[in-house]
């Protein structure tokens, strides 16, 4: 070995290796600071979680104890008990959870059916058709949910309802506010939350599978929709994923929408969301401080549950998924 | 006999085109079209509610005369956010490419890395931050003011700062810039996400040649990397104004709501619709000069 590397020594000059050191040095360095770089930019980004822990175990003296640096010195569940019961937490984590995974399921199905039919097929349109999906990321909500609020209060089955008008009556209305209609009517047209990127990336991951596998489908005698159903979904599982984690979680944590078409539903966010309904005490009351940080923790191992169990394939996902088209 | 011909697989396909985005078709008309214009009409006219609905009088232009010129806190909120969105992108997207050139190296504990780093992505902006900060001393943080005590120990750069003589003004914007970095990184998780997908998708064999012809990693960058991943980058650009602009946290968002909690559903209208139009103007600029740029 000695040797080998010797004579190895004997190809290079003295300059060679002094250069080799160097770069072994700068790449050191370089390893060191990119550490150090990701390490306290992480640390950034779970500051907030950490922040949240260290205040949602702690006993109610220990608030404001400035002795105390990250761990308290006893462990509680006191506040959890005291925010599940304020806020009514078990009845709204079924719902919530039952209402959320609804939407994400209909919400994938919608999405990639649509984006399937921008893919693969030519008609007339198209291109503005696939810019107005991209455009309607663009409207900001409030612009349509007093609209949509007004309709919702006197839904009239998308105008059938004024049929009623015909027979000497009223239009025939129901009020669908604070039901799971309103979800259920927005992610079955491909309208859910940022429905226009999924559709987007549905449009650009089918783009990419061959042609010769859905022309294969067709000679061998199966229907569009069998093609669809039996040859191309299969193979979008990365996509589907990352669509599935990505709505999950923006249903799970809206606010902007569910405040207003599903105000009185008992949604987690909603219910969590406006401190004042459940929360007594000034801001800085201790008991609110512990109450806001164990509710926090609450609304969020959900979802962190989720995320952990799916974040290596999920992160595998994007980089497959072909986002980039 | 032209009319018993079957019909060819290319027009076959294209009805069946239309069927598979028929959903789509259907929830734009009833869910974005039909919103906007009765919208676009609640910004035109006097709305009062009367058990339920909405009884309208038409009244012109006055509800966007008066947010214009007779409301002294709409403009400013909306100058506030479409500033605030103008500085912020840029530093985003650099911050954001940045980090996914980081994430895209090999180096142990890499998985670790990116779930942290995409985890704002399914928190950020959510419910759940607005309960941490509320009643913390985060709010102060996130807005880039030095905190004192508190978990977070930022005033530390500060005091070091101070000691080494230097200027209060240089002092001030070191802080900000630092103080300002929660900002940067709670905001960057999609944009990451996209980024690095977009430098997995840059062929090896283009580094190999490069590497060949003996190129330095500056020109790698620059010649390879930049025009490879330059599509993204305007799509991240339009992403990062568009997001920041229609959050729930922007000033003009909020001061819109304190209408929409007051039931004047008509002024609310009339300020959104602005909003929205200087929103769809400021885009439409910033794409035609990204796309210029990107075919020199």
């Amino acid at each position: 070995m000695q040797n080998i590397r010797k004579q190895f020594h004997i190809l290079l000059s003295d300059s060679d290796l002094r250069r080799r050191h160097a770069q072994n040095f700068g790449g050191w360095c370089y390893c060191i600071f990119r550490f150090m770089l990701l390490f306290g930019i992480g640390f950034i980004i779970l500051y907030p979680f950490l922040y949240m822990i260290s205040m949602a175990f702690r006993p109610i003296e220990q608030v404001y104890d400035p002795s105390i640096f990250w761990i308290p010195k006893s462990l509680t569940l006191s506040n959890f008990a005291y925010a599940i019961e304020k806020s009514g937490y078990w009845a709204s984590l079924g719902k919530t959870f039952g209402l959320t995974l609804l939407s994400t399921l209909i919400q994938c199905a919608s999405c990639s059916t649509v984006g399937y039919g921008f893919a693969k097929f030519r008609f007339y349109g198209k291109g503005i058709l696939f810019a107005l999906v991209l455009f309607t990321l663009m409207i900001p909500p409030q612009t349509v949910t007093i609209p949509l609020f007004s309709n919702y209060s006197n839904f009239n089955f998308f105008g059938i309802g004024e049929i009623g008008k015909l027979f000497g009556g009223e239009a025939w209305t129901v009020p669908i506010i604070n039901t799971i209609w309103p979800n259920v009517i927005a992610t079955v047209t491909c309208h859910g939350l940022r429905a226009g990127l999924f559709v987007y990336l549905f449009r650009s991951y089918y783009s990419g599978l061959p042609a010769e596998l859905e022309d294969a489908a067709y000679i061998d005698g199966t229907g569009f929709f069998g093609t669809y159903l039996r040859v191309m979904l299969p193979n979008a599982g990365p996509i589907i994923l990352v669509t599935f984690l990505l709505t999950f979680v923006w249903y799970w944590n809206d606010y902007q929408y569910s405040s207003l078409l599903l105000n009185e539903f008992g949604l987690l966010s909603v219910t969590l969301g406006n401190v004042d309904g459940w929360l007594p005490g000034t801001p800085s009351d201790p008991q609110r401080i512990l109450g806001l940080q164990s509710a926090a923790l609450l609304l969020v191992t959900p979802i962190l549950i989720l995320y952990v169990i799916l974040q290596r394939r999920f992160a595998e996902s994007v980089v497959k998924s072909g986002i980039v088209g | 006999m032209k009319n018993k011909r079957p019909v060819s697989y290319e027009v076959k396909r294209r009805y069946i085109g239309y069927a598979f985005i028929a959903p789509w078709i259907f929830g734009f008309i009833y869910l974005t079209v039909l919103p906007l214009a009765e919208s676009l009409i609640y910004s035109l006219s006097n709305a009062t509610i009367n058990a339920g609905y909405i009884d309208l009088q038409f009244v012109g232009l006055g509800h966007y005369e008066k947010a214009l010129f007779g409301d002294a806190k709409f403009l400013p909120a909306l100058w506030e956010t479409l500033s605030g969105v103008l500085f912020q992108t840029p530093l985003i997207v650099v911050f954001s490419l940045i980090m996914a050139m980081l994430l895209n190296q090999e180096f142990k504990g890499r998985v670790i890395a990116r779930s942290i780093f995409f985890m704002p992505v399914i928190i950020a902006g959510s419910v759940v931050m607005n309960l941490i900060t509320a009643g913390s001393n985060m709010e102060s943080m996130m807005a880039g003011e030095v905190n004192n005590g508190g978990l977070f120990q930022s005033d530390f750069i500060g005091e070091l700062l101070k000691n080494s003589g230097l200027g209060a003004d240089l002092i001030n914007t070191v802080n900000t810039l630092v103080n300002d970095i929660f900002n940067l990184t709670w905001q960057s998780g999609i944009q990451i996400l996209i980024f690095l997908a977009a430098l997995q998708s840059v062929e090896g064999t283009l580094y190999e040649v490069a590497k060949v012809e003996g190129a330095t990693a500056w020109e790698t960058f620059w010649r390879v990397t930049f025009p490879m991943i330059m599509p993204m980058l305007i799509i991240n650009v339009l992403y990062t104004v568009i997001d920041n602009y229609i959050s729930v946290n922007s000033a003009v968002f909020r001061y819109i709501q304190e209408y929409t909690d007051r039931i004047q559903f008509d002024y609310a209208a009339a300020m959104a619709w602005m909003n929205f139009v200087v929103l769809f103007v400021v885009i439409m600029i910033l794409y035609v000069i990204l796309n210029r740029r990107s075919k020199q």
